[in-house]
Order: structure tokens, then sequence, then C-alpha cells
């Protein structure tokens, strides 16, 4: 692209947000070259919007000069599904920040794409409602971030991702027209578009507003650890839960590293010679939580746990719960890096994946922690290393290794944080050309050109191949082809 | 072959094909596009007549042939069925690992998984488990070209790629075929019980974890509940419902309050916003649709979806949105 091209539409960038709202200085534009994962690209601009109106001009003026764009959260993301690939500009929803509307009587929420997550749920028990998803990041992640990656967090397992909570969208089209999908009454006339939209990871569109669906607070909640000798059989007690039926509103599982990790950082005291913990929370009637508190502990026994804690106090299962929510800072402590991968796999053939999920660490000489959502089989596997003495390639390769067991054994990708830039050439690995032709077709349906957050999900593209881990990664891609 | 069952608003298709696997469904729909025939798809046919009528209707593609259970795996909570499969059929094989799929249909016997999902069903149990596109995870569709693409997977939880499989439902077959689907199961409810209560109790129930809530008008005229889950909380719940004067019915009469029609020619869906006062609602519906709603059915709560009965068509869609 010519300097002029992007002078100029720098200049009505500034002209539509203010000066002070766009970003184009290489210092400035720093912060926004990558997000919570590992790859880093400066975009041409960055823009930061006040209102839907705005966000609409923004895309035109991009479109005008032909350049792509990036829908921008706060950047948490773990696939790089915010990195400005292709010299891309970057629009940020940092100032849509507004909850519009709680309606009580409906039970939905009606809010900006750059509220917090957390703040949705704080809004809503006032009136003995909470907004379900509740990804770790939840603090900072926005709901605009969390739509775009069909976020889940500990609590989809009972109530599901975002896409069961997302009852409407109102988005700014690649072209820059602005359209409302779905709506609180449900199935209305034509085809309801949410469900595509949520976790399309910014490639249809901007998400400007968004319907919510609130729940009423849980008359009862029970919260309880079991300890168990070994991942194996905590990874047993869990399948063995879900076989009979029992979804709890959550279950975790804390491996051994990660549990001392999360008692250097954490007053929580977890017993240090356990293999691995489950972390159950069950939520609903008083007489369902018991009964399901004692079916649960009874098949954590069978599997040999050797004790259970319950949370006694609202203070102890909020300790328990920030342990769990902080736990990667926690282990950020032990090496200074670290890569995740988010698989998910049949919940039957949990022991079976983990074992191998460890057994390519040690091989690869890593040190593994996962701390995951066991109860929906979707992995964390976390390997921690140190940048100035291991290379990334290592990293990634046995990552890959990873996803290929997960892939292999009947599970996907990935459970919570999209495909982004990080996965895309994986693709291939559990879609043919059909399945990603159907895919395409969908996205052509929005995005003929292609210019919004080109380079993501789908695999192929030379969009990213300036990103030195690009090739790496489809030597990987290609190579192990199953 | 009688052409004449495969009848939609006068229009009777020239030619129907009935495949009993993905490869002929998928030729047939591919020769159908290169000579530019239209087709309709059939389930059980219990949604048919839900939208406008087709535009044209040559080829009727009957899948109920495409039909059977490829995998449970009850430890998985989870099933791959044939579009084509009944919701009786798929609840028979289920209840022997004491699960099921939590969506209600009218007319089980009938009613495919394929037709259930493609046409959104409504169901009185959308209250707890919300729409059916929830407890969808994957599935094999054969678009209009005749391209077979697999969406979603296995799992419960999934972010890889887009999720057209719940796309697909509610779009009446008009943009792929649903061969094969795979589905998020639950365990089967330790105890059900349905009770009609006084109409007065609308706004309270509000605040009770209630299974399913009918509203309908009409000689059915009632206020009806359902709870379900385990014995002992269906049990204090019920007792709480004795206040508004509960009086406990039948499964059957259930079933034949709350869907009150499995012929959707003559019925139009309303879609309100859940849980709006019940005045406001039938002020609403008075307003929109006149005397069309003298009988009406309102499934209450998380999905609210008002259906009134006996009305004519209300324009381009069967379907009227009353407010977004
Ligand atoms: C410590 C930590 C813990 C985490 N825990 C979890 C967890 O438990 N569960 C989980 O699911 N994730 C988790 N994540 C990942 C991340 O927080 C989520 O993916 C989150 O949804 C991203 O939100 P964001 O606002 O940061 O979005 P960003 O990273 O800014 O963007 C994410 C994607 O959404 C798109 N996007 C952003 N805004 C919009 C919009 N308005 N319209 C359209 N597309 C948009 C972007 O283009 C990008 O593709 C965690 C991350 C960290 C760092």
């Amino acid at each position: 692209m010519s300097t002029r091209t992007a002078d100029r539409l720098v200049r009505d960038l500034e002209s539509i947000c203010g000066e002070r709202n766009v970003f184009w200085r290489e210092e400035d534009t720093l912060v926004f070259e990558y997000d919570a994962g590992f790859d880093r690209r400066p975009p041409l601009a960055v823009a930061v919007p006040k209102n839907t109106d705005e966000i609409a001009r923004c895309v035109r003026a991009a479109r005008d000069a032909g350049v792509a764009v990036v829908p921008r959260g706060a950047g948490t993301g773990l696939s790089g599904g915010t990195i400005a690939c292709g010299d891309a500009v970057v629009i940020s929803t940092a100032r849509l920040r507004t909850i519009h509307e709680i309606d009580a009587v409906s039970r939905v929420a009606v809010v900006d794409p750059g509220v917090p997550n957390l703040e949705v749920s704080a809004a809503a028990r006032p009136h003995g409602l909470f907004f379900a998803p509740d990804p770790a990041s939840q603090r900072v992640s926005t709901i605009g971030g969390n739509i775009g990656t069909n976020a889940g967090g500990p609590h989809a397992l009972r109530y599901g991702s975002m896409v069961d909570h997302v009852l409407a969208v109102e988005m700014v089209l690649p072209d820059g027209e602005v359209a409302v999908f779905g709506g609180v009454a449900p199935d209305l006339p034509g085809y309801d578009c949410v469900p595509l939209i949520v976790g399309s990871e910014g490639t249809l569109g901007i998400v400007t507003k968004a319907w919510l669906r609130l729940l009423p607070l849980p008359e009862d909640v029970r919260t309880f650890l079991a300890e168990f000798p070994d991942v194996r059989s905590g990874a047993r007690a869990a399948s063995a839960i879900i076989a009979r039926g029992i979804v709890p509103a959550a279950m975790e599982m804390l491996d051994r590293t990660t549990i001392r990790a999360v008692n250097a950082a954490f007053d929580v005291h977890l017993s240090e010679d356990a293999g691995s913990m489950l972390l159950v929370e069950v939520e609903g009637l008083r007489e369902e939580t018991g009964s399901a508190t004692s079916a649960i502990v009874a098949l954590c026994e069978d599997e040999g746990a050797r004790g259970v804690r319950v949370a006694e106090t609202q203070a102890e299962r909020e300790l328990l719960w920030k342990a769990r929510k902080l736990g990667y800072p926690a282990l950020a402590r032990i090496k200074p890096n670290s890569y995740i991968h988010d698989a998910v796999v049949p919940r039957s053939k949990l022991p079976d994946v983990l074992d191998s999920v460890n057994a390519i660490a040690d091989r690869y000489g890593y040190t593994v922690a996962n701390m995951f959502h066991i109860g929906d089989g979707n992995l964390h596997p976390l390997l921690l290393f140190d940048l100035r003495e291991d290379t990334i390639e290592g990293v990634m390769e046995a990552s890959a290794e990873i996803l290929k067991v997960a892939i292999e054994s009947g599970g996907a990708l990935s459970g919570e944080h999209g495909i982004g830039l990080e996965k895309n050439h994986f693709m291939f690995w559990v879609y043919g050309p059909e399945d990603l032709e159907a895919m395409q077709r969908a996205r052509s349906a929005f995005d003929p050109d292609g210019a919004m957050n080109p380079g993501k999900i789908f695999p192929g593209g030379d969009t990213c191949a300036a990103i030195p881990t690009e090739r790496i990664k489809r030597g990987l891609a290609e190579g192990m082809w199953i | 072959m009688d052409l004449a069952i495969y009848q939609l608003e006068g229009m009777v298709p020239s030619r129907s094909q009935r495949p009993s696997d993905t490869a002929t469904l998928a030729r047939g729909i591919g020769e159908a596009n290169e000579t530019n025939s239209s087709i309709v798809v059939w389930g059980g046919g219990t949604r048919i007549g839900v939208g406008n009528a087709p535009a044209r209707y040559d080829i009727a593609i009957d899948l109920r042939d495409l039909s059977g259970i490829v995998e449970h795996s009850p430890a998985d909570l989870v099933c791959t069925v044939r579009g084509g499969t009944t919701v009786a059929a798929l609840a028979a094989e289920l209840a022997r690992a004491g699960q099921r799929w939590p969506v209600d249909v009218a007319d089980p016997e009938r009613a495919t998984i394929g037709g259930t999902i493609a046409s959104a069903a409504p169901s009185p149990s959308r209250l707890r488990h919300q729409h059916v596109r929830d407890w969808v995870i994957g599935c094999t569709a054969v678009l209009g070209d005749g391209t077979v693409a697999r969406a979603g997977g296995r799992v419960v939880k999934n972010v890889t790629g887009y999720d057209l499989a719940r796309l697909y439902s509610g779009t009446f077959g008009t943009l792929a075929v649903l061969a094969e689907v795979s589905l998020k199961l639950s365990a089967i409810d330790e105890a059900v019980r349905a009770f009609r209560v006084d109409e007065s109790a609308y706004e309270d129930l509000r605040h009770l974890p209630l299974d399913s809530l009918v509203l309908t008008t009409g000689h059915t005229r009632g206020l009806y509940v359902r709870v379900a889950g385990l014995a002992a909380a269906v049990e204090r719940v019920s007792r709480e419902l004795a206040r508004y004067h509960a009086t406990e019915i039948a499964s059957v009469a259930w079933d034949q309050t709350v869907h009150p029609s499995t012929d959707a020619a003559d019925l139009t869906r309303a879609s309100v916003p859940p849980w709006r006062e019940r005045g406001s609602i039938a002020q609403t519906v008075a307003r929109r649709l006149g005397h069309a709603a003298q009988r009406a059915t309102y499934h209450a709560g998380a999905e609210g979806a008002l259906r009134p009965e006996g009305s004519a068509r209300t324009g381009p869609s069967s379907r009227l949105a009353l407010e977004r």
C-alpha cells in the first residue's frame, strides 16, 4: 500500500473519531500488536470510535482505501484473533462501554461490545439474575470479544458457552451498513444469524450492541474440592460423573504443577502431595445440590479420591475460584513463557488423552500444567518454557502433537479460544475442503471481499505470512496430516 | 407413487425421492440443481406448512428412510443420528441408557429430528432447556448444489470454525438438508408433574424453577405448568404450586393442551419477548391478530412463543414478530 493511501486513511479516521482517538505512530500502536497469545504484528493504524455510527464510518473509510479491518476488544484472546495481518486497521471497542438496560422481566441485558464480561453479572445481581458465561479473563475481556470467540468458562459446563446466551446483536457489516440479527423474541421470521456470528472471530463484522440472556441466581450453590493421588484417577472420576448423567455447574481439574503454583501464589493451602484435584460446583435447588454432591463425592471415592474439602463459607468458595481463575499468573512464576492449547475431547476419553498429553510434554522436556474445564472435555495443557533457552519451534511442535492426539480421539481444535491465526492451518485436520467451502460461503455472504479480519479461521491464505511462526505452523499442519 | 401425499397449498410435485443414505440424497440434490428443479424437503410433515408456500415445487425429497442412530455414546452424553429418525425412535433408544434429547414436540411418532431442528420446533420446555439448536453440536448437511459438508463435531464445546449446525436450525430446509446430526443429551428426569394453576399466579410463577409454562386461550383456556427434575425438588415446587390452586393433570392431557395442533397450516406463530405480563401479551396479540387470537397458546419463559390457532395467514410469513 502506498504511504499516501495510508496517510489519507489515517486523516479520514481522525476526522471521524477525533485525533486523540486514532493511533498510527509506532510507539502508539505497539500495545495493539499482540493479544494474550504468541504472535505479534503492527497494525497500519488503530481507531477508537465512540459509537456505532463512528464504527460504521471507520469501516467505510477503510473499505474505500482498500484496507482490511480487525475488530478488537480487550485483546485477551489467545489465538491471535486480533492481530492485524496484511497492514490492516484495528478498530477498538474500548469506548463503547455502556450497559443500556437490564430488563428484569424478560431477563435480558442490553450492552455495548466494550463492556467487560463481569460487569454484566454485577449489574444483573441486584435483580436476582446473573450472566452465565464466565471466562477466567472476565474482569477485562469484553462482551464483543466473548461473542467473537464464543467464550466459555468453567460454568459453560452447565449453562453452555456464549452462543447459548446471546439473543441478538447489532453489527456493522463489512460494507459499513448496520444490521440487527436475532431478537429478544425467539424465532423471528427469516434466518437467525446469531449462532453464525457468535464464534466468527470478527470475520463477519463488528458487533456494536448485544442483547444477552440473564438467568435467575440459583437457590443453592455448593463448591468442593476432591483430591486424587494422580491425574488418571481424577480424570476417571470426571468421566464417571458425566457417564452417570450428572452435569455439575462447573468441574475443573488442577494437576500437581498447578496446585503447587497456586499454593505459592495464594493462601489456599491445597494439599501439596495430591496428584490432581477436581474443583466441582453444583447449583440449583437445595435438594438437587445435596443429591448431586453426595453422588459426585461417592463417584470420586470410587475412583480413589483421598479426601473432599467443602467450601463452608462464601469467602472460602471465592478463594477456591480465585485460585482457579488466577491460576495462569500463578503458573507464570515457574517459567516466564507459556503456551496453551484448547482442544476438546470426548469425555469418556479423558484419562487416556491426559496420559498422552503428559507423555508428549515429557518427551519434549517441558513442564506441563493442566488446569482446565474437564467436565466438558476442554483441555488446557499449558507448556511452560523460557524463550531465552528454549525455541518456539519445539513448543509449537509439542503443541501440534497434543492437538493431534485430541483430534484422533474424536475431538475438536478449540473449545473456547477460537482458531484465529494460531490454528487456522490445522483446520484441515478436522474438516475436508467441502466443509471449509461451506463455511467460506457463509463468510462470503457477509464479506465477499474478505476485508474483515483476513487471515483468520480459514487455512491456506497468505495474509499473515509475514508473521514468523506462520511458516513453522504450516509445516507442522502439513507434515502431520491425519 | 402417489405424489399427492406431498401436496402443499394445492401444489403437487412432479417427482419424489426417498433416499436412505447421504450419498444418494446428495446425488439427488445435485441433479435437481443441474436441472434447475426446486425441492421441498420432507421429514414427518408436522411443520411442513409453516412459512410461505414454495414459489416453485418440482421434487419432494422424503427423508424418512434416512433414519437410524449412527452412534450413541452414553458416557459422553452425546449421540449422532440420521436426519429422518423420528423423535420417538430416538427417545426409545436413549431411554435405555436413562438419557434423552430434551426437546418436546407435538407429535414425536411423526416428527423427525432433522425437521425438528430445521424448523426450530417450539418446545414448551424451552423455558428450562432453551432453544433446540442449543442441543445440536454438529451435522452433516447437503447444500443446494449437492455438496456434502460437515460442521461442528461430537464434543459438547466447540469453536472450530463457523457453527453452521446451529445456523441451519430455523432455516426450514432452505440452506441445507440435515442428513446427520450430533446431539447433546441429558439424563431423564427422576420426576415430572404437570398442573393447571390459577391464572392470577402468572407473575409469581416467574420466580419458580419450572420446566414449562403454557398459557392458552380458547376452549382449553388456562395456565399450565410442568415441573421436572429430582423427585424431592419436584415435590417441593409442587407444594409451592398448591398456593395457586394447582390441580394435577395427567401427561396425556398436558400434551393435548400444550401442543394444540400439529396441522401447522392454520397456525400462526408470533414471537414475543419472554415473561411479558399476561395482560400485555393478550393485548398485543389482540391488536395484531384480531379474532385470530381467540385461541392462542403462549409458551412462556426463556423462549416466549405465542401460537394463535385457526388464523388465516397473516402476510408473507406465518410467523409474526410482535416485537424485537
Ligand atoms: C488469563 C486468561 C484467561 C482466559 N480464560 C478464558 C476462559 O476461561 N474462557 C474463554 O473462553 N477464554 C478465556 N481466555 C481467552 C480470552 O479472554 C477470550 O477469548 C475473550 O473472549 C476475548 O475477549 P477480548 O475482549 O479480549 O477480545 P479480543 O482478544 O480483543 O478479540 C477476540 C476475538 O474477537 C473479535 N472481536 C472482538 N471484539 C469484537 C466485536 N465487537 N465484534 C466482532 N468481533 C470482535 C476479535 O477480532 C478477535 O477475533 C482467557 C485469556 C486469558 C489471558
